[in-house]
């Protein structure tokens, strides 16, 4: 594939996190390129979000190293972070700032010039639907709208990688497709984008890369054709729960069931 | 004798089962819970500091108890011997001491009442996971009535417990009087009191209740924590008109219509002396104004409670999103944002973030509100005792009182707004700042004391600039603003020494562990700001050349530090960058002296 070719943007070199006794990452390596949108799969708690935090530089790795094209991201950070956009996993915002309010601080934090910010956060919150709520307080947004400015702010600056954790929880359906395709259109503009969700069609449909994760191992990684080739005849869904040997989900309902109707003897 | 032990222990038994089944009713439990909130606030991530109810409880008799020893050497009968005073009717000399608590009882609760009003009443998350359960809004109503109640009784009791038991006790051991007339002492004293904290419970909740119930919602919760900092500060000033009990009661004797009448203190002290028989004329006058007064703040404590309770318990789900700019704040907004940085960055950004947080934040607001007005009122204070005509009183320079004045208000206003940045606000946001920023290339004392002087500027400069001209000229005005600003600049230096933080995007730190030290420390260090610096200005206004003296001291200061932070930076010791550190520290280091590893 053309984009193999392209030089790596970003880097995990045997990331391990450690908090005290326990290992939330071991040893996970990848690699983004240009172009590229690295997913990251796997059940809670297997280490997903702690990954995007080390990346994000929200932690520090215990071992291992995060390069940004080829250099260490602690030799440069303010560079690497001025080429960083991010949107967590929960978006928390200061519920006491107006949505234009709130991106115009990440603006200046960012040093975007004051015009070009007015006239890039006007055009993006018109597409996502939120200029007309722009001078609400945050606090009353419901989650999506605070998804979506998560989104704009880290979009404002035109970053050159893209770190989004679950970016559609949240999200309705219009702003939802409207991402997937923002996701897409900046892939082929040669960003990197690295990817983490729980849910599989997501990755399915956006990703061009995969990484499975559990117990903060990688259990498989690859591009999504090598991903299925691997699963050999199982769909991705399949192959996704004999990777992570999740619960029998047949069972595990039927359990729940009987345990509701249990309340009414 | 264990056959009526067995019979013993089964009736405590069943009484604790009983005990225990009633509890776990509905009623009990939403009592329960709506007292667990009164005690720790609804949030359950609140940055309230959060005490147990046994210290907490102990917190609010300590003044109390510590006026009754204070007392100790004025009723000593030894003591009184030497002096003369044996004689002395001990019931109608007390009087004062009297007042005192009274005073006590209705600025503690008061006070309290303000802090705790947000969580007094249900709210919309409780609206939110009591509304589908099958409980009748009736109960729910009933529930938190009777736990409003409780709690109002359990605060009075708190209160005024020490002084219930050891105030009579103090009094009736140099009286002497039989053990029938301690305890009806001791009766009159507890109905007094606690009426007294009933009353200002009821004024508090009829005030902020009938105008929560009255003002659009956004407006009175844009003015709601600037409301209660100056009800704190109102009940401040009736305390300290605790300590001029004497002359007080000496006014209300010799003047029998001035606003001394006025004092709600005086009225219950009209009671306590009636119920004692030891009235004055004055003070029988005023005795059913106690009465009344309790009577019309229960009746608009009730009518604000049945008003207010609909409007904030279920009408959340009601409420529209307005934009958060009223014109009043916009104003403001405009104002401080005039001091911003210019050039788009982490300062513009973090200037113009920090402006916003202590203007929109419940807690920053009411720290500063308190701290402003308890400014103005002692800046006030100070000033008229300047200006008040006096036999001996020199044309020029003006008096030390009336120097004093703005530094008051200066001083607390820097305090107010510094104490206020280390509370939190909204701490899981920051994930913005730390993933945005290198934390080593940034620094954030320039932002906090660019901050501190546009809350200076309007709030004590302009102020001083225009009153001062006004009473004394244009010379002295420019001087004494000059001054000020020197030495505010100076506070404002001590104040921020370290300061590596973004404001309000870090843990409090634990201002609980040496609390008293602290306290003690910031008075005499308002005391040496205030007394210290108005009496070097006095001096200086004599010979007004001297003031050139001011820029020359804060220059050498300056280069001094400098080379200081020079110093340290060289050593290592120096910390730099911003911190984001979230960990609350211990109260106590253990050094480990012993370990081996």
């Amino acid at each position: 594939m053309q984009t193999d070719v392209l030089a790596p943007v970003l880097q995990g070199h045997a990331l391990t996190k450690r908090y005290s006794a326990f290992t939330a990452v071991r040893d996970v390596s990848f690699v983004i390129r240009s172009g590229q949108i690295l997913g990251v799969l796997g059940p809670n708690g297997a280490g997903k979000s702690t990954i995007v935090k080390m990346i994000t530089g929200l932690v520090e790795p215990s071992d291992g190293a995060i390069l940004f094209k080829g250099r260490r991201v602690r030799d440069d950070l303010s560079e690497y972070k001025r080429a960083l956009g991010y949107v967590p996993e929960q978006p928390e915002l200061y519920g006491f700032l107006t949505g234009w309010e709130y991106l115009e601080m990440v603006a200046a934090l960012r040093r975007l010039d004051r015009r070009l910010f007015r006239e890039t956060a006007s055009a993006m919150l018109k597409a996502f639907t939120l200029y007309q709520s722009r001078d609400l307080p945050i606090s009353s947004y419901s989650k999506g709208m605070r998804q979506r400015i998560v989104l704009i702010s880290a979009l404002l600056h035109d970053p050159e990688l893209l770190v989004l954790d679950e970016p559609f929880s949240g999200l309705d359906v219009t702003s939802a497709m409207v991402l997937r395709r923002v996701i897409g259109l900046l892939a082929e503009r040669h960003k990197a984008v690295f990817f983490s969700s729980p849910v599989l069609e997501q990755a399915d449909r956006l990703c061009t890369h995969l990484l499975v994760l559990k117990g903060g191992s990688v259990v498989a990684s690859g591009s999504m054709d090598e991903m299925h080739a691997g699963f050999a005849g199982l769909d991705l869904e399949a192959g996704f729960l004999r990777l992570t040997q999740q619960v029998d989900v047949e069972s595990a309902a039927k359990n729940i069931v009987d345990a509701t109707a249990a309340t009414n003897r | 004798m264990p056959l009526l032990q067995r019979i013993a222990r089964r009736l405590r038994r069943r009484a604790f089962i009983q005990a225990g089944s009633f509890a776990r009713k509905p009623f009990p439990r939403l009592v329960r819970h709506f007292l667990a909130r009164m005690t720790r606030g609804s949030d359950s991530g609140s940055t309230e500091f959060e005490l147990g109810v046994g210290p907490l409880l102990g917190l609010l008799a300590a003044p109390g108890a510590f006026q009754c020893f204070l007392m100790l050497d004025k009723y000593s009968s030894l003591l009184n011997f030497f002096r003369g005073r044996l004689r002395e009717d001990l019931f109608v000399s007390s009087a004062p001491d009297k007042y005192m608590f009274v005073s006590i009882a209705m600025a503690i609760t008061g006070i309290v009442t303000v802090i705790k009003w947000d969580s007094i009443l249900p709210d919309g998350q409780d609206y939110l996971n009591l509304a589908p359960l099958p409980i009748r809004p009736r109960n729910v109503l009933f529930a938190n009535a009777t736990a409003i109640a409780i709690a109002v009784l359990v605060l009075a009791v708190a209160v005024n417990c020490a002084s219930v038991l050891l105030f009579p006790m103090f009094v009736s051991g140099a009286a002497q009087p039989s053990s029938i007339g301690l305890l009806d002492f001791m009766a009159t004293h507890a109905l007094c009191v606690i009426l007294s904290s009933l009353f200002a419970f009821c004024a508090v909740f009829a005030v902020l209740g009938l105008l929560s119930a009255l003002l659009p919602r956004e407006t009175f919760q844009a003015s709601s924590s600037w409301l209660r900092g100056v009800i704190v500060v109102a009940f401040i000033g009736l305390l300290l008109t605790g300590f001029a009990g004497p002359a007080l009661i000496h006014r209300l004797e010799t003047t029998p219509n001035s606003a001394v009448r006025l004092l709600p203190p005086m009225w219950y002290l009209g009671l306590y002396q009636s119920l004692q028989y030891r009235a004055t004329a004055q003070l029988t006058r005023l005795t059913p104004l106690a009465g009344i007064a309790i009577g019309a703040a229960l009746g608009l404590m009730l009518v604000s409670y049945a008003l207010s309770y609909r409007r904030r318990f279920a009408g959340v789900l009601e409420a529209v999103p307005r934009a958060a700019g009223q014109h009043w704040r916009r104003f403001a907004l405009a104002i401080l944002d005039c001091f911003s940085y210019r050039e788009s960055g982490f300062q513009r950004a973090s200037y113009r973030f920090v402006i916003r947080a202590l203007l929109r934040n419940e807690s920053q607001r009411f720290c500063m509100s308190v701290a402003v007005a308890l400014g103005w009122l002692l800046a006030f204070q100070s000033a008229s005792t300047g200006l008040a005509p006096r036999p001996n009183r020199l044309v020029w320079p003006p008096d030390v009182s009336l120097l004093t004045a703005p530094l008051m208000t200066a001083y607390l206003l820097m305090l107010g707004l510094r104490l206020a940045f280390e509370f939190p606000a909204a701490l899981p946001a920051n994930w913005i700042f730390q993933s945005t920023l290198p934390l080593l290339e940034h620094e954030t004392t320039g932002i906090c004391r660019r901050v501190m002087l546009a809350f200076l500027t309007p709030l004590v400069l302009l102020p001083n600039l225009v009153l001062s001209c006004w009473w004394e000229g244009l010379r002295f005005a420019a001087l004494h603003t000059f001054y000020t600003l020197a030495l505010s600049l100076c506070l404002i230096e001590i104040l921020l020494s370290g300061y590596r933080k973004i404001p309000f995007t870090c843990l409090t730190p634990g201002f609980r562990e040496n609390l008293l030290l602290r306290c003690l420390l910031q008075l005499l260090g308002f005391i040496a700001f205030t007394r210290g610096g108005a009496g070097l200005e006095h001096w200086m206004l004599l010979e007004p050349v001297r003031f050139l003296l001011v820029p020359v001291a804060m220059a050498a200061a300056h280069f001094w530090n400098q080379r200081r932070l020079r110093n340290a930076r060289d050593a290592g010791e120096l910390e730099i960058g911003l911190s984001f550190d979230s960990r609350l520290r211990p109260a106590i280091q253990r050094l480990r002296l012993f370990d081996s590893d």
